[in-house]
């Protein structure tokens, strides 16, 4: 092969590999059109455009009353094409699920939907969520199509680095979402910490290696669900490089468990903990 | 002296009508044709008007005020008893259809250039006005039309006049017009300038066109995308029709069939919102009177001749101009689903169809879901 080929077949993996790193998700770019989530012209004869066949036109001319409704449509599970984050799931969900509440809000999750806003653990923004509030549903180039001020006040901007070795093309989530496929580099916590601060309690993207009160050796030697951590210097995990983040203890969506929190053995928040630490 | 004055001033206004007669009008209308060129008076042995022998070269030379050439061109009548005397069951399709020395307007066009409104269908391909349809207009409200044209199809004459009219294409609520007064008529009747320059005061310029001449130009001149400009009527002169308000004229006469498909809930002040005017409370997209720049317009959309928005002034301008329904759509059709204008953010488009994706339509004006520029049609 000769050395200019050889050149440019590196150029281009590393530009994939770029790619992977911040290009957007599912919504973005040439996925997906305007009118698979809206009307343009709304009825005709006085049929209902939207999908739950209520005749009356919703805001910004969605398919469903609400961006809530709208997103769900296709995130319930009902679409197996579609990541579901509605408890309960039959496929992985790298965010965790919302639970069916009925729009009632729990401490098992983000507070979707609630009646009034409401000022985020840690946070100064007081806000009603919806899907919308964290994600662009029309894409970004951020990872998960995350917005980089989901506060919307002017903060500076935070995108999460992940790379992934599959993408979503609108029929893989399971494949996508999947623990494995995701290796957090950069910005995790700092994206938290638009709506929730800066952390005061556990510290954050602090090596688990050389640190004081985590001890290596148990994280390199888990036999349970790994939490995720970030890898900023490799995609190896359990590697040197390994630090914790707001994830590594909660679902972005939510869980079972109160504060969203990661139970690692299914039963208590102690094989979390002990995950890093050996006390 | 005196007599002298009068028949100069008689000589200079004879003189003058064939020119104002060109700058008001359209082909079709007033001088232009003569009745036998659609109709047979007589339907005479073997229909033949002349020597026996079929007609089969078209006008080419316009006379004003009448044409000598051929009067009885498309064709000779096959037989009596056709509807209205016409020479032809599809009259239009003689001089429309896949020939070069009038608009071609049926298909794709026979003629290298991109006209404004497209071509009509025949058949099932492509999308837009489908002659011969029976199927209720989408958006139909069942309010303002009864039927269409004699057959109950759609029809050529649906929309324009075969005798004419002052309106831009001669358009006319033409088979409509029982069921609208003749208060409504001003306002689904586009008018229309030919001139050298952007008028704002009417719906539609043709640039050039008050130079230009039927039968020897060349016909982009007259009826390419490029020779059409929409104008965004000023504030305060907008006109309503069937609750609905716009600011040009040929969106209320795209509402006279497709009214469910225009206008707001009926009752708001501005007619297309739910009432409080914000952007999220629009019943449907608004054409004719929101402004784009209204909203952020995508910066990676760079060719603005693609997109034929309703100017408020001689340039396109997203913070003053507003789109409308031939912003989205060809008139007549193309090959896109509803007729729908797929522009080319980055070139200029040589096809009716446009060189970009549905995405594009709406990211011109819609910022959202990635910047055009990087490749994200």
């Amino acid at each position: 092969m000769p050395r200019s080929s050889v050149a440019i077949f590196f150029i281009t993996l590393t530009l994939l590999h770029a790619r992977a790193a911040s290009a957007g998700d599912w919504h973005y770019g040439s996925s997906m059109v305007c009118s698979d989530c809206h009307t343009q012209h709304n009825s005709s004869g006085g049929q209902p455009m939207r999908t739950d066949n209520d005749p009356t036109p919703a805001p910004m001319l969605l398919l469903r009353g609400t961006t809530i409704e709208l997103c769900l449509s296709c995130h319930d599970g009902s679409n197996p094409n579609a990541p579901d984050v509605l408890s309960p799931v039959t496929q992985t969900t790298a965010g965790g699920t919302f639970p069916a509440s009925g729009g009632t809000t729990t401490d098992h999750a983000h507070h979707l939907g609630a009646p009034a806003p409401e000022l985020p653990p840690g946070g100064s923004t007081a806000m009603i969520l919806s899907c919308t509030t964290c994600h662009d549903p029309h894409g970004n180039e951020n990872y998960r199509n995350l917005r980089p001020d989901p506060t919307r006040t002017g903060l500076i901007p935070v995108s999460i680095i992940a790379n992934q070795t599959v993408h979503a093309d609108g029929t893989n989530p399971n494949q996508v979402y999947a623990p494995s496929n995701i290796r957090y580099k950069t910005g995790v916590s700092k994206w938290c910490g638009q709506c929730h601060g800066d952390p005061t309690h556990h510290s954050v993207d602090q090596k688990i290696f050389g640190s004081a009160i985590a001890d290596y050796s148990v994280w390199s030697n888990v036999s349970l669900p790994r939490v995720p951590v970030s890898t900023p210097a490799d995609d190896t995990i359990p590697s040197t490089d390994d630090e914790v983040n707001c994830l590594s203890c909660h679902k972005a969506h939510g869980s079972d468990n109160r504060k969203s929190t990661i139970y690692a053995d299914g039963v208590s928040i102690d094989s979390t903990c002990q995950e890093c630490h050996n006390q | 002296m005196r007599k002298l004055t009068v028949i100069l001033t008689a000589l200079l206004a004879i003189a003058a009508l064939p020119l104002l007669a060109q700058t008001a009008s359209n082909y079709h209308y007033q001088e232009n044709m003569n009745c036998s060129d659609c109709h047979s008076m007589h339907a005479s042995a073997h229909n033949n008007l002349t020597d026996g022998s079929a007609i089969t070269t078209p006008n080419t030379t316009i006379t004003s005020p009448n044409r000598t050439i051929n009067p009885y061109y498309p064709a000779p009548n096959p037989g009596p008893g056709r509807s209205y005397l016409l020479k032809n069951d599809d009259v239009c399709e003689t001089c429309h259809k896949d020939q070069n020395f009038a608009p071609d307007v049926y298909g794709d066009n026979v003629n290298a250039y991109v006209r404004s409104a497209g071509g009509v269908r025949e058949d099932a391909t492509g999308g837009g006005h489908r002659i011969g349809s029976t199927v209720r207009p989408p958006g139909y409200d069942g309010t303002n039309i009864g039927n269409y044209f004699s057959t109950g199809e759609l029809e050529c004459v649906s929309c324009h006049s075969p005798h004419g009219s002052a309106n831009f294409r001669n358009l006319v609520p033409y088979a409509m017009r029982l069921a609208i007064t003749s208060a409504q008529v001003g306002n689904v009747s586009p008018s229309m300038a030919k001139a050298a320059a952007f008028d704002g005061t009417k719906d539609v310029t043709i640039l050039g066109g008050n130079t230009y001449t039927f039968g020897s130009g060349n016909m982009q001149n007259y009826y390419g995308r490029g020779s059409v400009v929409y104008s965004r009527l000023a504030d305060g002169s907008e006109v309503n029709f069937n609750g609905s308000k716009s600011s040009n004229r040929m969106d209320q006469f795209c509402g006279v069939c497709h009214g469910e498909f225009h206008g707001g809930d009926k009752t708001a002040a501005d007619r297309v919102s739910n009432g409080n005017g914000a952007s999220s409370a629009f019943v449907r997209h608004p054409t004719g009177l929101v402004k784009i720049g209204s909203f952020t317009v995508n910066s990676g959309f760079t060719v603005a001749s693609n997109l034929k928005v309703y100017q408020a002034g001689a340039t396109a301008t997203a913070a003053t101009d507003s789109p409308g329904c031939l912003t989205c759509h060809k008139a007549h059709g193309n090959n896109n689903p509803f007729a729908l204008i797929f522009p080319s953010p980055t070139a200029a488009d040589t096809t009716e169809e446009g060189g970009g994706t549905y995405k594009t339509l709406c990211k011109s004006c819609h910022p959202m879901g990635g910047d055009l520029a990087a490749g994200h049609w």
